[in-house]
């Protein structure tokens, strides 16, 4: 994973993830220093509502989702996948059957803890579909992430934490 | 007004305006009806008067972490919103689009891979338009929850418009 991180092969560490390569996640490529941009192309199972059609929002969730745990994984060169410790849609506009895009954005970064908020969109990035809140627990990394110093919040209380 | 609390016995009929063979044919249709759910492999397991629960058997496709052999949370997260839904429509007891407002989950600990997830969903509130759930989701055989999941629905205009025609019992 960090080799991945590294290189830069951001789409590797979806590909990791079965369940994200299922749904057909993508990453863009990007500036170096921009956030990441999560894209999940449409296709027929990602439906909700056959209907109207609407995408299910589940699947709008699980953008979001991989959104957040992807951009701290980079941000924070994890080993491994953090641990989601709550995740928090809003559904703004109802999720038409057409491709999705996001951005993650580091809202706040503890020593153990990060908080992040994520916004996705479809045809226009100024009308939100959904925007999501979500805090991570963060994996100890052996190999040394470098301490950023003041912008760190003092560490939650010892204990049992998913 | 229905009773605030679902009859114990999941094969007594409904006091309700539904009828308990309209709700099964309802969860039958329902996973027909949407795709994602169906991509996943979810069914509706059981319904009463303001509840749901649904199963998703394990499929290597639903896995997160692969090296600690763990189910990836969003998979919790479509089920929960699954379950809530169809918890709603058994509380309005009419076939009405419903749309989620927001979901919020707590992802109590780690999900192993290996066992079928069971989500159970209460819509504990039914105002004139909105919905308040809250869904709880489990290993099979399993007591711990592994995540919970509070939610709000709007109701919809009340046409059938879920595409669920006059005489749906016939499916039962």
């Amino acid at each position: 994973m960090l080799d991945a991180i590294r290189s830069g092969r951001h789409q590797a560490l979806l590909d990791a993830i079965p369940y994200v390569r299922h749904l057909g996640i993508r990453v863009l490529d990007g500036p170096a220093d921009a956030p990441l941009r999560f894209f999940l192309p449409f296709r027929p199972e990602l439906v909700g509502n056959s209907m109207l059609p609407a995408l299910h929002g589940g699947a709008v969730g699980a953008l979001l989702e991989t959104a957040a745990l992807v951009q701290v994984i980079v941000a924070e060169q994890q080993p491994r996948l953090p641990k989601l410790i709550d995740f928090s849609v809003d559904y703004l506009r109802s999720a038409r059957a057409r491709d999705c895009h996001a951005v993650c954005d580091v809202a706040r970064r503890g020593s153990r803890i990060v908080a992040v908020t994520v916004r996705c969109w479809q045809e226009d990035p100024a009308r939100p579909i959904a925007t999501a809140r979500a805090h991570l627990l963060l994996v100890a990394n052996g190999a040394g992430a470098p301490e950023s110093g003041g912008d760190r919040a003092p560490a939650m209380p010892e204990g049992e934490h998913p | 007004m229905r009773p605030a609390s679902p009859s114990q016995d999941s094969g007594a009929e409904s006091a309700s305006t539904i009828t308990r063979s309209t709700f099964i044919a309802m969860a039958a249709r329902f996973s027909d009806l949407v795709p994602h759910g169906r991509d996943l492999g979810m069914s509706v397991e059981w319904v009463g008067a303001d509840e749901a629960r649904l199963r998703l058997p394990f499929r290597d496709c639903l896995l997160g972490d692969t090296a600690k052999g763990r189910v990836y949370t969003s998979v919790l997260y479509s089920l929960a919103d699954a379950a809530s839904g169809v918890a709603v429509f058994c509380a309005l007891g009419e076939f009405v689009s419903i749309a989620t407002l927001d979901l919020r989950m707590d992802y109590l600990r780690p999900t192993p891979a290996g066992r079928d997830l069971v989500a159970e969903a209460r819509c504990y509130r039914l105002s004139r338009q909105i919905a308040f759930t809250r869904c709880t989701l489990r290993l099979k055989d399993d007591d711990e929850i592994r995540a919970i999941a509070t939610g709000t629905f709007i109701c919809g205009d009340r046409r059938s418009d879920l595409g669920l025609p006059e005489g749906v019992e016939g499916r039962v």
